[in-house]
């Protein structure tokens, strides 16, 4: 006999209470994966967001800045040097330093960084370029990342704030976020911070090509016309090659990767007693079935029914618990974490597996419903 | 040889059998046989407890480790009160004190000693391969009573020469060959290690060195009069609290004057508050924690569903309800207790790779192991409680 679809949903639904325990049992695997994956995500998008923030087609940096989170600064020439390169358009320097910014109500002096660019040439993708060009051109003024965390102290714009002890004005905010070793940043026009630090030399060059001009063929014409002690990359490519440093350098990356598999196998083991409490519940049922003639096979896609149909409430369940705890661990640590689609995806993909796996497990435990016992 | 097994068996079945008669074991006996009539589901219950618990094995080492490793190196002094400047939010702080604080300190007369500690960051170069890394410099005046670690204090008695340094064994292979005598370039100064310590901050740079402070300001490119965190040592008898107040009083503008305490103190809510990763470590935790206890409750929960004819049957023969719930507690515990040896075995696999790779001393002890099992037994008791009143309900009615 063919197997018919909806007997186990039928089953399931006939006790909402116990559908609603089981699809919570089987959420909270997937709280579990989805936080931590969540954790690591949000952890490497962090690190990677000022590459992801980049606008522009490639970056030159010094070699040795094997990471963002390194102060290897670029000789001033190489910003001309790439410049000059046929089919570079414009090489815009970014300027990249901490400075103490003093919170006005207690006085504390917290380490913030500072970017300054032209102001006329904003390197990095924010919302309102127009007003952010009009604020930088205003003399000693700054803007301030209202993403930053919430440690430097209350004020407006308009407001003058002591930054390495020199007073600047408040010109307004932008968002750009904080990762796990930056507490927050500020913006400057590049005249203003050569006028503060005249010796300053740029953290990396924001490269445009011209149209129609191949990355790759560009790349490789800026590495010929420069000195060997300047890498070449994508914003792209900086951003992956930033999110597998932090992998590789931070333990908890390992921590996050565990909890994730942990929250698999929790899944699992959750679905499967689910399954198995269901099975041993409805063991005359399925023995009644079994004397009226269906076949074990039937028996089996039953649960596998139910195993998907435990999936998906599960999945959905556990996506909306998720999303919560996701909105609160984003507010408290300022990174963004957030689901996904990739995460949506991947959760989605091991929530099916999982299932899948407990109810091929559970399924031996509709074998011995026996039809004799019944009497 | 086969004779004697048989009757150190034979033995073995007298001594339980006497136990059983003790009604706690017999709890246990009755619990243990349960446990073990499906043996799958028995496995796959373990699992379960098993990964929940080793997720909070994981976290609590992690978070422990983490505590432990952002105040190592003031752990590695012995003072009472620190002066920073008012910039201090942690230990890699580029600012500094005038060392003149140091003397003003003293002058106080509560405090007889006093200590500068200088840190910044370097390039250090390798020599002959020009290979340039960070280096977590640490400058360090004479140890005197202030340096705690004896391999740091005789280290120190190594650096005859104005050009030698400690080397921390924990560098990152960035830092290149580790090996007493290797010669490198701090900016243009010629180096070479004399000797080693193990430090292990990670966090600051691919690897610190320890130098004496004669030296710092030259190769740190810092000025003689200043120090990045002034320590000091009070007087037998002194209040901390009145010492710190007397200090602030006369130490200049922009200076401020913590007690060791909080000084520590500020060091973890910086790295575990404010810094994401203690709050990402800490929500990873009370996830584990919940995940952990309503694991217990649903998989004891389903052990006594399936048990409730048993539990019928033996009410209906005149067990004492303590004996009856008695085998709901001694099932729960033995679940933690058997899902908690797993977790804790490959906890500490995992855990000793972390240390290995990160040099977080994050491996198994004895306080985690502790904690663990205070855990378990907790979240053990809790859910017999849950679920002890599904057993009272068994109904010996209910059988026919």
């Amino acid at each position: 006999m063919p197997p018919q679809f909806g007997l186990g949903l039928r089953l399931l639904v006939y006790n909402r209470l116990r559908l609603l325990i089981a699809s919570a049992s089987v959420a909270m695997g997937v709280v579990v994966i989805f936080v931590e994956l969540g954790l690591l995500f949000g952890m490497l998008d962090a690190q990677a967001l000022i590459a992801n923030l980049v606008r522009g087609d490639l970056l030159v940096m010094n070699i040795a800045r094997i990471n963002l989170h390194r102060w290897d600064k670029l000789y001033p020439v190489r910003i001309d040097q790439a410049a000059a390169v046929p089919g570079v358009a414009r090489v815009t320097p970014v300027y990249e330093d901490h400075v103490g910014m003093q919170d006005p109500d207690d006085k504390r002096v917290r380490r913030i960084i500072l970017y300054a660019f032209p102001p006329d040439d904003i390197p990095f993708r924010l919302d309102d370029p127009a007003s952010i060009t009009h604020a930088l051109k205003v003399s000693h003024g700054f803007l301030y990342d209202r993403l930053s965390r919430p440690i430097f102290g209350k004020f407006q714009a308009g407001d003058d704030i002591k930054l390495d002890t020199v007073p600047a004005r408040v010109g307004g905010y932008v968002n750009i976020g904080v990762d796990i070793v930056n507490d927050g940043n500020i913006l400057i026009s590049k005249g203003d911070w050569l006028a503060r630090s005249p010796d300053a030399k740029p953290i990396m060059g924001v490269i445009h090509l011209k149209p129609g001009v191949p990355v790759e063929e560009a790349r490789r014409a800026i590495l010929a016309a420069l000195p060997a002690d300047v890498s070449v990359l994508t914003p792209a490519e900086t951003a992956r090659r930033e999110s597998m440093y932090t992998l590789r350098s931070a333990p908890v990356g390992i921590l996050f990767l565990v909890g994730m598999l942990a929250g698999l196998v929790i899944g699992t083991i959750n679905c499967y007693q689910v399954l198995y409490n269901e099975i041993s519940d409805r063991l005359p049922q399925f023995a009644t079935l079994k004397a009226m003639g269906f076949s074990n096979r039937f028996l089996r896609g039953v649960i596998l029914e139910q195993a998907v149909v435990l999936s998906l409430t599960g999945f959905v369940t556990g996506m909306i618990v998720s999303w919560l705890a996701d909105w609160y661990i984003a507010s408290q640590s300022m990174l963004p974490i957030r689901i996904t689609g990739p995460s949506g995806f991947i959760v989605c993909s091991l929530t099916f597996a999982m299932c899948m796996v407990a109810g091929l497990i559970a399924i031996r435990r509709v074998a011995v419903a026996d039809p004799a016992a019944l009497y | 040889m086969r004779g004697a097994a048989k009757r150190l068996l034979e033995a073995g079945r007298a001594v339980f059998s006497l136990s059983s008669a003790v009604p706690g074991v017999a709890c246990f006996a009755v619990a243990g046989s349960n446990l073990l009539q499906h043996r799958l589901r028995l496995l796959a219950a373990l699992s379960g407890v098993a990964v929940a618990l080793f997720l909070l094995t994981m976290q609590i080492s992690v978070l422990d480790a983490a505590r432990a490793k952002v105040t190592q190196l003031y752990d590695d002094f012995n003072f009472d009160l620190a002066a920073v400047p008012d910039t201090y939010q942690f230990l890699l702080n580029f600012e500094t004190i005038d060392r003149v604080v140091l003397d003003q300190a003293r002058a106080t007369g509560e405090i007889p000693r006093a200590f500068g500690l200088n840190v910044d960051v370097v390039h250090w170069m390798q020599w002959p391969s020009k290979k340039l890394a960070y280096l977590y410099l640490i400058g360090l005046d004479d140890p005197g009573t202030f340096v705690r670690d004896p391999v740091i204090r005789s280290g120190m008695k190594s650096l005859v020469s104005s050009h030698s340094l400690l080397m921390d064994s924990y560098s990152e292979p960035d830092i290149g060959p580790l090996a007493t005598g290797t010669t490198a370039k701090i900016g243009d100064e010629q180096v070479s290690i004399a000797g080693h310590f193990r430090l292990g901050l990670f966090f600051y740079g691919e690897g610190s060195a320890i130098v004496r402070n004669t030296d710092f300001p030259r190769l740190a490119g810092r000025d003689s009069s200043k120090v990045s965190i002034g320590l000091f040592q009070l007087r037998p008898g002194v209040d901390p609290q009145k010492a710190k107040a007397d200090l602030k009083a006369i130490v200049p503008e922009h200076t401020l004057v913590f007690t060791r305490s909080e000084l520590l103190q500020q060091e973890r809510d910086y790295f575990l508050t404010v810094r994401p990763v203690g709050i990402m470590i800490y929500i990873s935790m009370l996830i584990a924690c919940l995940v952990g206890g309503v694991i217990i409750v649903q998989v004891l929960s389903t052990e006594v569903s399936n048990r409730m004819k048993e539990y019928a049957v033996l009410k209906a023969m005149g067990s004492a309800p303590a004996f009856v719930y008695g085998i709901g507690v001694a099932q729960a515990v033995l679940l933690g207790l058997g899902g908690l040896l797993p977790a804790l075995f490959v906890g500490a696999l995992v855990l000793w790779f972390i240390q290995d790779r990160t040099h977080l001393e994050a491996a198994l002890g004895a306080v985690v192991f502790g904690k663990m099992l205070a855990i378990t037994l907790a979240a053990a008791l809790g859910a017999a409680a849950v679920v002890v009143g599904r057993v009272h309900r068994a109904d010996p009615a209910a059988l026919y």
